[in-house]
């Protein structure tokens, strides 16, 4: 910016300087007195213009992005959305016998939720809860497809599905 | 019989474990702590800064904290006016050499114009001869301009490392003497300050006002078309800069510091009371035994902030008086010239007369805003009060 500013002021010195050498050169008489109004025409023209441009790049730009820069109002609520859903993760991690939890958001607008429990849980109860996790961090109600992993020590790993 | 002896050990045992201050004196405390904490980086550096000028002599830490706890005087003011008097006479030799120049240049200026007029009666001649000097006049004015500006560079760039290396064993220092919350509070800020300041006055105030001395003397040596109006704007510009900031320091500087000491002042006074009351026997002793801990590391802090506002102050002193001389000479040329007719020549001394006067205020007070910084640091966390 400030550079900018150097270079605006330069130019508008070479500028005097050129129109007090052609006004030192010319003859006395009429044409002195139009180069005079000429230099003295550009000089205004040279002083105002980048003003001008910039006036006008600030009216054209959304507010936003004038500011905060191009393109991060997609990308800020991308993150805020992920945060609301590792919130929500967190919220479950409290449910009693829950070990690990991923929430991750599918395409048609609800959310998979995969658990790892240890012992035995009431699968209907959790799912009621990853919901209400859900709406209390996204403020939406959302449908959520739950996976829950079980790690007894009898036997090994067993998946089933709760449909919603 | 028997009784006496269990007498005896209940006394050994109470003598032996209670926590007691062993009547240390308050010099080996002092030591203790300065030892603790590493100040050689500090003095390092001060000494480093000082280094041009070898007459200054600024003591180290704990030698300040030692000659301060047995009232000594650490610095000798006497030394530093010498050295100031011996930089002014250094200084009016260099500038009046320069003003020589600028009379002889001038003087020509006025005969050959009064000689021009007498031969022909144009006066195109004499306007040609008095740009000329004009422009001579203008590459002497602005090299010595560019020589002020620079050292004012200087002098920013080395103000910023020393409150680099002060401001971490500063606020060490204050959280060792009980001022935690305001350690917690003053550190990001002076730092985001320090550099904010510095960085805002180097890359944006000081050349505004280049450009604007500048745009004044172009407009003084190139009549035609001026752009005295610019050069105002700019300036304006530039110091409204300066002076924002400056408010805008001040009101944070009050506010951290009134916010900081309250939080400390409660928080140390219930540690004492906590101490007094609940612990049973030994509790005075611990609460008076914390008491001259952190008495003698207040003593310390104050030590380190004395160092760095004297450093402030010396490294300030000597550009500023530059600075100060080379405004009254020009002020005095253009004073001197005035009368010989030359008109481009007087005007073109007072502007730069201004220009050095502007570089001076914004010395001056980006110096005050720090050394205020230490002061406002100090004096906050001094009012904790055990």
């Amino acid at each position: 910016m400030i550079a900018l500013i150097g270079h605006w002021v330069r130019s508008l010195i070479i500028i005097v300087l050129l129109g007090n050498l052609a006004d030192f050169v010319l003859p006395k008489g009429d044409l002195k007195k139009y180069a005079g109004l000429v230099v003295g025409l550009v000089l205004l023209l040279a002083m105002v213009s980048p003003v001008w441009s910039l006036i006008h790049q600030v009216g054209k730009s959304p507010q936003s992005n004038a500011w905060i820069g191009a393109g991060t109002g997609q990308n800020l609520s991308s993150l805020v959305h992920a945060e609301q859903i590792d919130q929500a993760e967190a919220m479950v991690l409290s449910y009693k016998n829950v070990q690990a939890c991923t929430i991750s958001a599918d395409t048609q607008g609800g959310y998979s939720a995969v658990v790892r429990v240890s012992g035995t849980t009431n699968t209907a109860t959790l799912r009621q809860y990853i919901e209400d996790a859900l709406a209390v961090t996204t403020g939406e109600t959302p449908k959520v497809h739950l996976i829950v992993q079980s790690d007894q020590p009898k036997h090994s790993i067993t998946r089933y599905r709760v449909e919603p | 019989m028997k009784r006496l002896w269990i007498w005896l050990a209940a006394m050994a045992m109470v003598w032996g474990f209670s926590p007691v201050v062993h009547a240390q004196t308050v010099d080996a405390l002092i030591t203790k702590q300065a030892q603790s904490v590493n100040t050689e980086s500090l003095d390092h550096q001060v000494s480093q800064l000082v280094n041009p000028y070898p007459q200054v002599h600024i003591p180290t830490v704990s030698q300040m904290a030692s000659d301060l706890l047995h009232r000594k005087n650490p610095f000798s003011l006497q030394e530093l006016l010498d050295a100031l008097t011996q930089a002014i006479a250094g200084d009016l030799e260099t500038e009046g050499r320069v003003l020589g120049v600028i009379f002889l240049l001038s003087v020509l200026a006025a005969i050959l114009s009064r000689l021009t007029e007498s031969i022909d009666g144009s006066g195109r001649v004499a306007e040609v001869s008095q740009m000329v000097v004009v422009s001579a006049l203008i590459l002497i004015a602005l090299h010595s301009f560019g020589l002020a500006l620079s050292m004012v560079n200087q002098l920013l760039t080395d103000v910023v490392h020393l409150m680099e290396s002060l401001i971490p064993l500063l606020v060490v220092l204050m959280a060792g003497s009980g001022a935690v919350a305001s350690a917690g509070i003053f550190h990001p800020v002076m730092m985001l300050t320090v550099n904010f300041v510095a960085m805002l006055t180097r890359s944006w105030v000081l050349p505004l006002v280049l450009l604007a001395t500048i745009l004044d003397l172009v407009s003084h040596w190139m009549p035609n078309f001026s752009l005295k109006n610019l050069a105002l704007l700019l300036r304006q510009t530039g110091l409204t800069l300066l002076g924002g900031l400056m408010t805008l320091f001040l009101g944070v500087m009050a506010v951290e510091g009134a916010a900081g000491s309250v939080a400390d002042g409660v928080t140390l006074r219930t540690g004492k009371f906590l101490a007094n009351t609940f612990v049973p026997v030994v509790g005075k002793a611990f609460s008076d035994a914390m008491e001259a801990v952190l008495g003698s590391s207040m003593l310390l802090k104050n030590a380190v902030s004395v160092v760095g506002a004297l450093t402030i102050i010396v490294l300030v002193a000597f550009p500023v008086l530059k600075l100060f001389v080379m405004m009254v000479l020009y002020r005095l040329g253009a004073a001197a010239t005035e009368p010989l007719g030359v008109s481009g020549v007087h005007r073109t001394l007072e502007t730069m007369a201004t220009a050095v006067g502007w570089l001076l205020a914004i010395t001056g007070s980006v110096a005050l805003m720090f050394f205020l910084m230490i002061t406002v640091v100090v004096t906050v966390s001094n009012g904790v009060g055990l």
